[in-house]
């Protein structure tokens, strides 16, 4: 049954906020909006055309739109809804929002301390951060003297401190960002895999389809980013590799392999990830590899939608909204850069 | 689950040493429990047959009205105009209760007073007692079940609903089916309320 009680008794907590979820995921943008808004000839138009949908008036207090204004609107409105299912969440509801909040913390705190480490101003980076991420003390961190204050801060005051725990402080300093970020997602993907088995019932279910595509992806991706390079030593390129996922059988060979010929055939065995990569080549344009796996998850992500009485369905419309936004910004900048035959390369989300 | 078997296990065990050292040997003497239950009054097995007839299909009612309604109130936020149309599922829910009732008020009714000791007259008093406990169960428990159902039906109804209009009267379907139930605990509740005759006298 679960801690969340599944059919008989999951309304008694969070019935309301589940059904408001699914009306937010009804006004997810569809094709014909997609369609309308791709044929506009200026920001004017975008926003003409967003006022009929969900969006509404989202944009008329701008004066001046640009791509960058769109995408922070557009981005607040997400901010707002979240804030308030977080707002009127009981546990274990609120805690499972949270865990959804320390991915954008972590990358929130990576760009401060990139900051930090070469010296620029995170005051400014202080604006650009992710507002799903904001935490009480991220302006702290910008008053840090050094790395090892830094360190201390991030471990003491912030809700992400617990991943950071198996990292060492000299790691900080001598891995690259990239390192960090990679230890760091893997450490949150196994929390909140642990979390949510500890929750049980149809969210353990569902969350367990979700983050384990999310590990695979991650799993391929780094192999892919990784390989020759060097300084990685091989167990070093494991121990990244978080223990979740359909891959953990063969983590081992993956943290060998240098190639995408050598990646093909060990991925061999698991059919639905093979049809992802089967058709990948070294010349491939770089991201048609994320596109596929972006395709997938908003696959993963709609039938999620699809059950009731879980919590996967917060995180799957925090997802497609985050994408939604992405979108967005995407077409508003072909419109404004006048790239035309790169317009139709968002994500679609809703097929007609 | 071993938990429980385990569990159980102890309390049999311990159950049966305490009938040893009340009773003198390891298992039960049945015909002493017939005596134990036989001897709580019919008039009791009558008020508590009432008793849950009311109770477990209000429970039942109960249950299925905060499942739907938490999920009408939440799909109506953005989808206003599923409001009056899903409010159909609360009264699926609150007609179980009815049933309930109707059934509750029906079995009160063959009570009737008798004090005679005579053996045959106290017979018909017990088989009376005992078919009224067992319609209060049928009902009770009958009607539960089916709060439930039309309860957790109406929650995806109404998100179904809020989705796509269409949906609206297929899901209904689903629950005019769920409520059925309510009327088959209700049918044989009636029959048995019947043959349940508490013979007049002093």
């Amino acid at each position: 049954m679960g801690l969340t009680g599944d059919l008989w008794t999951f309304n008694v907590g969070c019935g309301g906020l589940e059904a408001i979820v699914h009306g937010l995921a009804n006004g997810l943008l569809r094709q014909e909006d997609y369609h309308n808004i791709t044929q506009c000839d200026s920001l004017e138009d975008m926003k003409l055309h967003l006022a009929g949908t969900d969006y509404g008036q989202f944009l008329q207090n701008e004066a001046t739109l640009s791509s960058k204004v769109i995408t922070e609107r557009a981005l607040d409105r997400l901010v707002n809804d979240f804030k308030w299912l977080r707002a009127n969440a009981p546990w274990p509801l609120g805690e499972f929002l949270d865990y959804i909040t320390y991915e954008y913390m972590i990358a929130n705190v990576l760009k401060l301390i990139s900051g930090a480490r070469s010296g620029k101003g995170t005051l400014e980076l202080l604006q650009k951060t992710h507002p799903l991420g904001q935490f009480e003390g991220i302006g702290a961190l910008t008053a840090a003297q050094n790395i090892d204050d830094l360190y201390d801060l991030v471990l003491g005051d912030s809700p992400i401190g617990k991943f950071f725990q198996r990292t060492d402080r000299t790691d900080f300093d001598e891995f690259s960002m990239e390192y960090i970020r990679s230890l760091l997602h893997k450490n949150y993907l196994e929390h909140f895999y642990k979390f949510c088995e500890e929750i049980g019932g149809d969210t353990w279910m569902v969350m367990k389809d979700l983050l384990e595509f999310e590990a695979d992806r991650f799993v391929v991706t780094l192999t892919r980013n990784t390989y020759g390079v060097k300084e990685l030593q091989k167990d070093e390129r494991k121990k990244l590799f978080p223990e979740v996922g359909q891959l953990v059988t063969v983590h081992e060979d993956l943290a060998n392999i240098d190639d995408d010929d050598a990646l093909k055939d060990k991925l061999r065995p698991f059919p639905d990830l093979y049809a992802l990569v089967q058709d990948l080549s070294m010349d491939d344009p770089a991201n048609s590899l994320e596109n596929k796996f972006m395709e997938k998850s908003v696959q993963l992500h709609k039938d999620s939608l699809q059950r009731q009485f879980h919590y996967g369905s917060f995180f799957s419309l925090v997802k497609l909204r985050e994408l939604e936004v992405n979108n967005l910004m995407w077409i508003a900048e072909c419109i404004i850069q006048n790239h035309r035959h790169r317009i139709n390369e968002y994500v679609n989300i809703f097929e007609a | 689950m071993l938990g429980y078997l385990r569990s159980l296990v102890y309390y049999f065990f311990y159950a049966w040493v305490v009938f040893w050292i009340l009773g003198g040997n390891w298992t039960p003497a049945w015909d002493k429990w017939y005596q134990v239950f036989g001897e709580i009054s019919p008039w009791a097995y009558g008020g508590t047959g009432v008793a849950c007839a009311i109770g477990l299909s209000i429970i039942g009612a109960a249950w299925g009205i905060w499942l739907t309604g938490a999920s009408i109130a939440g799909a109506a936020i953005r989808s206003p105009h599923i409001r009056s149309k899903n409010l159909v599922s609360i009264i699926f829910c609150e007609a179980v209760a009815i049933y309930g009732i109707i059934l509750a008020i029906l079995m009160s009714g063959r009570f009737n007073k008798n004090t005679s000791n005579e053996p045959k007259i106290m017979n018909e008093v017990r088989r009376a007692g005992y078919v009224l406990s067992a319609c209060g169960w049928t009902v009770g428990i009958g009607n539960w079940a089916c709060g439930i159902s039309v309860g957790a039906v109406g929650s995806s109804c109404a998100i179904a609903d809020a989705h796509n209009s269409s949906l609206f009267v297929k899901i209904l379907i689903v629950e005019i089916f769920a409520s059925a139930l309510g009327i088959f605990a209700i049918i044989v509740g009636i029959l048995q309320s019947q043959a349940a005759n508490f013979p007049k006298g002093g």
